[in-house]
């Protein structure tokens, strides 16, 4: 019957056209992906040569970095604080040394590293005072040890 | 730092074991070559089949030392083993007849990949630490807390101590567990365990794929995803959109295999990868439930006779997240995020007042998924590849763009009833947000070319329950298995 016939090749073109068209999607995909492929290839190469010559602690403290916290501030206070106590991390203005980046990522980061040391908001309930640029004398506590980590950034052991 | 990658490929391998044994269970590996061809995908069920019984474990008070660590490997693997007793092969995998032109598209698509994960590889050897806000403020943090403090501890400077307390535990328990196996925190080394589990997607999501498309959409489909603008960023990275991308990628895959063959071996499958999204971060759990959602509404719409699987798979999201909530409930802390409380729809008064927010939202968040700065073309070509499907195989492209729309529909909606700035909400979160959207629209892309490429008789054919895989394979380049 004609009109089954007709039916049938506009059936068959429209199979034809949709695979063409989803060619033409697939090339499409193939095309964004090999586009991409060079600023892939060379942001890597990139991030490999920066690395390459880190070493186990420098890689481990990355974060610091990033926050534009110096290493030493983190591995001083891990080095003075014994593990299994409560340390608070108190923050002042910043300085030519402690930006306000860093200092908003100060007491995150500080708790990231200083584990099995445990933080605390609670400066009443904390043994030791990590203070980035704060004078901790304003803090009502008295301390039996005060030791300054770099020009900025002192510790200090709670008397109890 | 060796035995700390010794340590790490130990744990890789029983990852690797629990989940060949998985599908063992399930009757998709039954021989060395099935083994092989499905190892990536082996290594993602065992990650997340572990990483949610190691979440329930830790709920439960257990640290996931080594040694609890490779019991709960062994018992996946042993339910895997009785699991296989009971059901049947699937059917193998038939090799795809494609032009000449077609193999070379999908070898070259697949070097291509294969040459980014080698460079990623290298990448992960020599990266530090993450150094984004989010991995060292709390995921990090939590993964230590669980690891120096034997478990899910909740006092001061302990896991709950830290930012959004109430996220499940699967990634810092996953973490933690590395350490175990290290002997130490080694947060070095966990760009390599991300590789490992970006590499076995890959794999695992072409060998899904392949059985039902052809290479020569499989490969190119892949390789846009790894080739993303944005996708080098979060590959190696150590928070948990990235995994979550990969977890909710896989279960819109299989829940489309399950839609166009009726295996009920994809909607297991679909509903492993669901309960390790739950258990990984809230939105793994609101992504989850409206992918099932959409799923059991299409399913009902074309056959209603499989409406119980559809129905089993809304109740995984719900299920998983309970010992979670009733573990936060039980020891004072928040059992809803503290960015937005969804009881706030209730609150007419409420939602007025914010009716701006949610204008917003509608404004920025397609910005966010269709950004080709960030995502090259993948969703734009997704919907593309739907809208031609959607005469021979309508399901399958209701079922993206319905997710795709419901997804986007309730982040706006937490955007909406959130009180934080609606500005920095957005600027810090929309991008991580929507990976998992764009990955899943990349990874349904070529089933649905697939789809469009084939005659509707095909399409038909293939979903009236007869379980014949081969019968609604590609007919573009050549496919027809």
């Amino acid at each position: 019957m004609p009109w089954t016939r007709t039916f049938v090749i506009s059936q068959g073109m429209r199979l034809v056209t949709r695979r063409r068209l989803a060619l033409v999607l697939l090339l499409v995909a193939l095309g964004s992906a090999v586009w991409e492929v060079p600023s892939a290839f060379r942001s890597a190469g990139r991030d490999i040569s920066d690395w390459a010559g880190m070493g186990p602690t420098q890689r481990e403290l990355a974060p610091a970095r990033y926050a534009g916290i110096s290493g030493r501030i983190l591995l001083g206070a891990a080095r003075i604080i014994p593990p299994d106590t409560l340390f608070a991390v108190v923050t002042g203005r910043p300085t030519t040394r402690l930006s306000p980046f860093a200092l908003l990522a100060a007491p995150s980061l500080s708790y990231y590293w200083l584990f099995p040391r445990r933080h605390t908001n609670d400066l009443g309930q904390a043994a030791w005072v990590l203070s980035y640029n704060k004078n901790i004398d304003r803090l009502g506590l008295s301390y039996s040890r005060v030791l300054r980590l770099t020009p900025d950034v002192t510790v200090a052991e709670v008397r109890r | 730092v060796t035995r700390a990658y010794a340590g790490l490929l130990a744990f890789d391998v029983a990852l690797l074991c629990a989940g060949g044994c998985v599908l063992y269970g399930i009757g998709l590996v039954r021989d060395a070559r099935s083994a092989l061809r499905l190892a990536g995908l082996a290594f993602v069920v065992g990650w997340a089949t572990f990483g949610v019984l190691a979440s329930l474990a830790l709920a439960a008070g257990l640290a996931v030392t080594v040694g609890e660590a490779l019991a709960i490997c062994a018992l996946i693997a042993g339910a895997g083993f009785l699991l296989g007793r009971r059901v049947p092969p699937a059917a193998p995998t038939r090799p795809h007849r494609s032009a000449p032109w077609a193999r070379r598209l999908a070898w070259g698509a697949g070097a291509m990949l294969a040459c980014y994960l080698v460079a990623l590889l290298v990448k992960a050897f020599v990266a530090p630490a993450d150094t984004f806000w989010d991995t060292w403020a709390f995921w990090l943090p939590k993964a230590k807390a669980i690891y120096f403090f034997g478990g899910l501890d909740t006092r001061q400077g302990a896991f709950a101590s830290f930012a959004s307390p109430d996220y499940p535990p699967l990634l810092p328990g996953m973490d933690s567990t590395a350490f175990h196996f290290m002997g130490g925190i080694h947060a070095a080394a966990l760009p390599l365990q991300a590789w490992v589990l970006v590499s076995a997607f890959f794999a695992g999501a072409g060998a899904l794929l392949v059985r039902r498309v052809s290479p020569a959409l499989v490969w190119p489909s892949l390789a846009m995803i790894a080739f993303m603008p944005r996708a080098g960023y979060y590959l190696l990275s150590a928070f948990a959109d990235e995994p979550l991308a990969i977890l909710l990628g896989l279960s819109a895959v299989c829940a489309a295999l399950w839609l166009l063959d009726d295996d009920p071996r994809y909607a297991g499958l679909c509903g492993v990868f669901l309960a390790g999204a739950t258990m990984l971060k809230n939105e793994g759990f609101l992504f989850g439930l409206f992918l099932t959602l959409v799923l059991g509404a299409v399913v009902v719409f074309q056959n209603r006779r499989r409406w119980r699987p559809a129905a089993a798979l809304v109740l995984v999201p719900l299920l998983t997240i309970v010992p979670w909530k009733i573990w936060l409930a039980t020891h004072g802390q928040p059992t809803s995020s503290p960015y937005y409380k969804f009881s706030n729809l209730a609150h007419p008064g409420y939602l007025a007042d914010r009716a701006g927010r949610l204008e917003r939202a509608l404004s920025d968040l397609p910005q966010y998924l269709f950004a080709p700065h960030r995502w090259a073309l993948v969703v734009p070509l997704a919907l593309a590849a739907a809208a031609l499907a959607f005469r021979t195989r309508s399901g399958l492209a209701v079922l993206l763009v319905g997710w795709l729309a419901v997804a986007l529909l309730g982040l706006a909606t937490v955007y909406w009833i959130s009180p934080v700035p609606i500005g920095w909400y957005i600027a810090t979160s929309a991008e991580r947000v929507v990976l998992s959207m764009v990955v899943v629209c990349g990874l349904l892309f070529p089933l649905l070319l697939s789809q469009a490429s084939s005659s509707r008789e095909e399409g038909v054919r293939s979903t009236g329950n007869v379980r014949k895989r081969s019968s609604g394979r590609s007919q573009l380049v050549g496919g027809g298995g």
